[in-house]
């Protein structure tokens, strides 16, 4: 195992509490938001996949609805990401929110203000990231907290539990 | 490790779309560099550095060799990286290379704390950025066993290649990196993404004129009819005119729509414009026609107004002069439209002239603003005050039955819309037209719907004591 191979327990650790941080980022600011946040406006112009439905969605009743779900869904999702708890399915909503993002603004040879794309935006990137989180089952440490630094040990070293065992 | 490889196929297949994806992202960026008509430099993005290393980044900038360096070093370098990471060969050194030129990224343009965000910058949240995300993705790249033989690792590559290249000709083929001359209609699009999102609540609070329903805040037209009541700037009135034209018009009654104002109040000769630009944008505008003459009137039907009322000038002239008869010549008119009708004032004694001759409209249109903006305290009259006492006229409002709608509530541009807003309302007037220019709309319809002060919201809840109003005007 190269040393670089060593440590990838660590860094998937890592950019799964960085998405995490991210997702719970965009709830807390939406939950504890003085104003009535609301993703409305983004929905009203929506004019790619499904534009017509986003956009009687942004219109109707129904989007006090859509931000509260969003908004404690984003906050929840973004908390088990980083503690790695149920992450599968806090990354299935992040799968969820970021595509839905993608799909009211998406990058068709524009110019986001954050970089240039064409089709593939971070939006994708960090898709594709939550993918692989999803995938990620026996070595990710699902308590979080310290055990990230326990977590990039070597596979070859007995753990705690085989010590015991052993004791 | 062979128990291992078997189960990690779904893994496989996940790294694989994330390399594919961060190498994609990467390539273009590097190709729209390159594409650039007049080159690329890194100068402006160096010299527009925040945070605490960016005088080293402004150094930077003003070394010739640095820039030069740096520009080829950018642009080079984020093809090649692009280049390796979607075919797989040395994809894990490309991703070292990539955080590298992420992590540049980052401290040129850290987020909070360490600067403050950059206005209508997306993806900078506290401490991480999307930049510190994908370096992530590189890290994961770099440290996974990336090379799993030539099918697996280099025949995605190969597809993706075809497609990229695909996309990559037919943008250049439509002229995508030529150098933006107009605003097109991308970046229209873009504009309108992080303008509309920064709207909170659209306007939810509603008015009823003859039974028709429509928002409490309409749009008034005087700026996009030309008239813009700047006193001494004599070229404003042809720059509104200029200005609330084709693509702006179409913004102007876009925004309108997605904040909740259904409803505009202008002279009928705009009436066609503004319908037109509402229909494309899928909605419908309630229109109020403000009419001189029989001609206006019958231009209010044809183009489906839903209500009509007298100029304030002409309704004005008409009680100064004392005509009565030609009042109600004129009202008549408007009643043959068989819409609801009003009549304009900019002075309540015509209100108070109407009512001693028997005109009583469905509703008034009243010139109505505060005098707390500086020209109002001048002496002589010349433009510069179109409701010379509003509480008297208020309180004369008060007495009547009809509903009445507060217009010129700026002043000619004097008065801040949302306090202007606010004045009418506590004044009593049933709806509020204000002229407001495309980009104004978000931010007045946000300041209008915002909650009070929580000292004035008695018998509710105390309000949580957060700072996320601050962070309101920054977020997107």
């Amino acid at each position: 195992m190269s040393f670089l191979e060593k440590h990838k327990d660590l860094v998937a650790t890592a950019m799964r509490f960085a998405i995490g941080w991210h997702l719970a980022y965009l709830g807390v600011w939406a939950v504890t938001s003085t104003w009535d946040y609301s993703w409305a406006g983004c929905f009203r112009c929506a004019h790619w996949l499904f534009g017509d439905t986003l956009r009687a969605i942004g219109h109707s009743a129904a989007m006090g609805a859509v931000d509260l779900f969003l908004a404690w869904g984003l906050l929840l999702a973004g908390i088990l990401l980083m503690l790695g708890k149920a992450a599968r399915c806090a990354a299935v909503f992040g799968i969820f929110y970021l595509a839905l993002m993608y799909m009211l603004n998406p990058p068709h040879f524009g110019h986001t203000g954050e970089s240039h794309f064409l089709y593939i935006d971070r939006n994708v990137v960090e898709i594709c990231m939550l993918i692989f989180v999803m995938t990620w089952r026996k070595d990710v440490p699902t308590t979080g907290g310290t055990q990230f630094i326990a977590s990039g040990r070597d596979e070859s070293r007995p753990s705690r539990e085989d010590k015991e065992v052993a004791q | 490790m062979s128990e291992n490889e078997s189960k990690t196929t779904f893994r496989d297949v996940a790294l694989t779309l994330l390399r594919v994806a961060i190498g994609w992202h990467f390539l273009y960026e590097g190709c729209w560099k390159l594409m650039q008509e007049e080159g690329w430099s890194c100068a402006s993005y160096l010299n527009a550095a925040q945070g605490p290393i960016a005088p080293l980044f402004k150094w930077m900038a003003s070394q010739g060799w640095i820039v030069v360096t740096g520009n080829w070093a950018v642009q080079l370098g984020l093809v090649a990286i692009g280049l390796a990471l979607i075919s797989g060969i040395l994809a894990r050194v490309a991703s070292l290379f990539g955080i590298a030129l992420m992590a540049m990224f980052y401290c040129c343009q850290p987020p909070e704390p360490f600067a403050t965000a950059m206005s209508g910058a997306d993806g900078r949240f506290f401490i991480l950025e999307r930049n510190a995300i994908e370096a992530l993705g590189l890290a994961l790249i770099a440290v996974m066993p990336c090379w799993r033989g030539f099918l697996r690792t280099f025949l995605p590559g190969a597809v993706v290649f075809a497609a990229f290249g695909g996309c990559f000709w037919a943008h250049y083929k439509a002229g995508g990196f030529k150098k933006v001359e107009a605003v097109t209609s991308a970046t229209v699009k873009v504009h309108e993404f992080v303008a509309l999102a920064a709207l909170k609540t659209p306007i939810s609070e509603k008015a009823e004129i003859g039974g028709v329903k429509f928002s409490r805040l309409a749009l008034g037209g005087d700026l996009i009819a030309g008239h813009s009541h700047a006193r001494d700037l004599i070229w404003t009135d042809e720059f509104m005119l200029r200005y609330n034209s084709g693509v702006t018009l179409g913004r102007t009654v876009r925004y309108c729509l997605h904040c909740g104002i259904d409803s505009a109040f202008a002279e009928p000769k705009v009436l066609e414009k503004m319908n037109m630009e509402a229909k494309a944008a899928g909605g419908e505008l309630k229109f109020f026609a403000n009419c001189a003459d029989a001609n206006d009137a019958a231009l209010a039907v044809s183009g489906g107004a839903k209500g009509a009322y007298l100029r304030p000038e002409t309704a004005d002239t008409f009680a100064k002069k004392g005509d009565a008869e030609g009042l109600k010549a004129i009202f008549g008119v408007l009643k043959g439209t068989k819409l609801p009708v009003g009549i304009g004032a900019e002075d309540v004694a015509t209100v108070k002239f109407c009512v001693a001759n028997g005109v009583v409209p469905d509703f008034w249109v009243l010139a109505f603003h505060s005098l707390d903006y500086p020209a109002a305290r001048m002496e002589k009259r010349c433009n510069n005050i179109w409701c010379v006492d509003p509480e008297a006229a208020a309180a004369y409002m008060k007495t009547r039955p009809e509903p009445w709608v507060a217009i010129r509530v700026l002043a000619g541009g004097a008065i801040d819309p949302v306090k202007a807003y606010k004045f009418a309302k506590d004044h009593g007037a049933a709806a509020v037209a204000i002229d407001l220019l495309d980009y104004r709309i978000v931010e007045t319809v946000n300041g209008i719907m915002k909650p009070s002060p929580p000292k004035e919201r008695e018998g509710r809840a105390p309000a949580r004591p957060t700072n996320s109003d601050a962070k309101g005007g920054q977020k997107k």
